[in-house]
C-alpha cells in the first residue's frame, strides 16, 4: 500500500468511525471493519468484528468477515514463516509453522510441512507433530485406515520421546474419543508413572476403570466409530434440543418457488417435508436420509472428510442435501439448483432445529 | 482410452480421474499418485456409493442418477453415469464440480462414441440387411396360406 492510499484510508476509516458511533448496526460494523481490512490493519479489523459480534451475536455477515480476517492474518503468519524457514531453517520454525496449520485445520498443509521436516532431519518433534497430524485427520475423517495410521504414528512417536508424556496423551485421547476405554485406562497407568501423583490423571483413570469392563477393542471401536459416524463422546443425533429455531419458514418459503418439488429438514430419524403428502412425502424423507447416511459413510472411507454437499441429477431433476454436524436440508427441484437456493440449503445445514413439528414428520 | 481421459485429467483441480465399470471394475484412469490399490478402492467405493444411492432412490420410481457429487472437507468426488460406464473425477479442495461439468460430458460422448463406433459398420461399406433366421428355426407358413381361393363357391380352395 502506498503513502497516498494510506493516507486516503485515514478518512475513510474516520468517516465509518463516525457512522458507526451515530448508529451502532451490524452494517456500519462491518463498514469499519472492512475499512480497516482495505488498509491492512486486519487485527483492529478482527477488534471491531469481535465488538460487532459482541452486540449482534447472530450477524452472519459479521461472522464470515471475522473469519476471513482471522483466515488472513493466519495466512500472513504462514507466509512470514515459510520465508523465514527457506532463509535459516531451525526446530522452532517448523514446529510453529505445524502447530499453526494443524491448529487451523490444514491437515494436508501440515502433513507436507512435517514430511519436509522429516526428510531433512529425524527430529524426534517431527515425529509428534506428524502423529498429531493424522490423529486429527482421523477424528474427521472417522476412516478405520486413518485410525491405524494415527495409532501407528503415535506408537512411532512414542519410540522416539519414550519419557515424554505429550504422545501417551495423543495415544489417551484416540483411545477415549473411539470408547476403547480399557487401552485407554492403560495409556492413562502409563502417563501416571511417568507424572504421578497427578490429580487430574488419578481422576481420569478411575473413570476410565469404571468403564473398561466389557468396552471393545481399539479395532472393533475404530469399526463402530466408521460404521456409525460418531466417536464416542459424541451424543446420539436428535438427543440435543433444539435452541428453538424453526426450520418451517424457510421450507416453505423454498417449496413455494415454482420448480421446487420438495423441501426438507432431516434430523436423527424425523423429518419435515413441504411439497409432497402422505406416503410419498415418507418414501422422500427415507431416501434422503438413507443417502445421507450412505454418503456420509463413503466420504469417510474416501478420506474426503466432512460432507458438505451432496447433488444428485438425474430424470427426476435435482436434488441437492447439505448436511449439518447432526441434520440435513434437502431439496428436489425440477431444473438446477442455481446459487441463492443452494445458499439457503446451507443455511438450512446446522440450523440444529425441532423436527418434530411440522406439517409432515417420518 | 487413456488419451480421452487425460485432457480432463490436466484441467486445473482436477487430482484424479478414472472410468469403471458399473461393479467398481477400473477400466481406465489418468493423473493420480500411481498407486493401484487406492484406486482399486476408490473405483469400488465409488460404485459402491453410486449403487446405494440407486437403490435408495427406487422406491420414489427414480431412475439411477446420471450425475452425482459430494462435496466434501478434503476435496469433491464427481460421479458421471452412462450406459456402459462411469467416469469418476476427484478433485481438489479449491475447484467446484460445476468446474468439470462441460469437460466430463465431452469425455463420456467420446467414450461413449468409440464405444458404439466399434460395433458399426466400416466407412465405406453398405450396411447389409440383418441375415434371416436359422431355417431350421423358421416357422413354416400356414397350410391355408399356400393355397389360392376357390374359383366358385362350393368349391374346395386350391383348385
Amino acid at each position: 500500500m502506498n503513502f497516498l492510499d494510506r493516507l486516503l484510508s485515514f478518512g475513510r476509516i474516520r468517516r465509518a468511525r463516525r457512522a458507526l458511533a451515530a448508529e451502532p448496526t451490524p452494517s456500519t460494523y462491518l463498514a469499519l471493519a472492512q475499512q480497516y481490512a482495505m488498509a491492512g490493519r486486519t487485527l483492529e479489523a478482527q477488534h471491531t468484528c469481535v465488538e460487532g459480534l459482541t452486540a449482534f451475536p447472530d450477524n452472519a455477515q459479521l461472522s464470515r468477515f471475522h473469519q476471513r480476517t482471522h483466515r488472513a492474518e493466519r495466512e500472513a503468519h504462514v507466509q512470514r514463516l515459510r520465508r523465514e524457514l527457506a532463509q535459516a531453517p531451525r526446530a522452532r520454525l517448523w514446529r510453529e509453522l505445524c502447530e499453526v496449520l494443524i491448529d487451523s485445520d490444514e491437515l494436508s498443509k501440515a502433513e507436507e510441512e512435517v514430511t519436509a521436516w522429516l526428510e531433512r532431519d529425524h527430529d524426534p518433534e517431527a515425529y509428534y507433530l506428524l502423529a498429531r497430524v493424522l490423529l486429527a485427520r482421523y477424528l474427521a475423517d472417522r476412516g478405520r485406515d486413518q485410525g491405524r495410521a494415527a495409532l501407528a504414528a503415535i506408537e512411532h512417536s512414542l519410540e522416539r520421546l519414550p519419557r515424554d508424556a505429550r504422545p501417551l496423551r495423543a495415544k489417551l485421547e484416540l483411545f477415549s474419543r473411539i470408547g476403547a476405554w480399557k487401552d485407554a485406562r492403560d495409556v492413562a497407568a502409563q502417563m501416571l508413572a511417568l507424572e504421578p501423583g497427578a490429580l487430574e490423571l488419578e481422576g481420569r483413570y478411575r473413570t476410565l476403570s469404571a468403564r473398561a469392563d466389557g468396552a471393545p477393542s481399539v479395532e472393533r471401536a475404530m469399526h463402530e466409530v466408521e460404521r456409525s459416524g460418531r466417536l464416542a463422546d459424541e451424543r446420539e443425533p436428535g438427543a440435543e434440543r433444539a435452541p428453538g429455531r424453526s426450520a418451517l419458514p424457510l421450507l416453505r418459503e423454498l417449496a413455494a418457488q415454482p420448480d421446487v418439488q420438495a423441501a426438507l429438514y432431516v434430523r436423527g430419524s424425523t423429518a419435515l417435508v413441504q411439497g409432497p403428502k402422505g406416503a410419498t412425502a415418507e418414501r422422500t424423507a427415507r431416501a434422503v436420509q438413507s443417502i445421507l447416511a450412505g454418503s456420509r459413510a463413503a466420504g469417510r472411507r474416501l478420506g474426503l472428510g466432512q460432507v458438505f454437499q451432496i447433488q444428485l441429477e438425474g430424470s427426476f431433476g435435482t436434488l441437492s442435501i447439505a448436511p449439518g454436524e447432526q441434520d440435513a436440508g434437502a431439496l428436489l427441484c425440477s431444473g438446477p439448483l442455481g446459487r441463492a437456493r443452494e445458499e439457503a440449503l446451507l443455511g438450512m445445514a446446522g440450523l440444529n432445529a425441532d423436527a418434530s413439528q411440522g406439517d409432515h414428520q417420518s | 482410452m487413456i488419451a480421452v481421459l487425460e485432457p480432463l485429467s490436466r484441467l486445473p483441480g482436477v487430482e484424479f480421474v478414472m472410468l469403471i465399470s458399473h461393479d467398481g471394475v477400473p477400466i481406465a484412469h489418468a493423473g493420480g499418485t500411481g498407486e493401484s490399490e487406492r484406486e482399486m478402492s476408490l473405483a469400488a467405493l465409488a460404485a459402491s456409493w453410486l449403487n446405494d444411492i440407486s437403490m435408495a432412490v427406487a422406491p420414489l420410481t427414480w431412475s439411477a442418477p446420471e450425475r452425482v457429487c459430494l462435496r466434501a472437507a478434503r476435496g469433491t468426488l464427481v460421479l458421471h453415469r452412462s450406459d456402459s460406464a462411469c467416469l469418476v473425477v476427484l478433485l481438489g479442495r479449491e475447484s467446484s464440480p460445476e468446474d468439470v461439468r462441460l469437460p466430463m460430458d465431452g469425455v463420456l460422448a467420446r467414450i461413449e462414441r468409440a464405444r458404439h463406433g466399434r460395433d458399426a459398420v466400416p466407412r465405406g461399406q453398405v450396411a447389409e440387411t440383418p441375415a434371416a433366421p436359422i431355417p431350421s428355426r423358421a416357422e413354416p407358413p400356414a397350410a391355408e396360406e399356400q393355397l389360392s381361393p376357390a374359383p366358385h363357391r362350393g368349391q374346395p380352395p386350391g383348385h
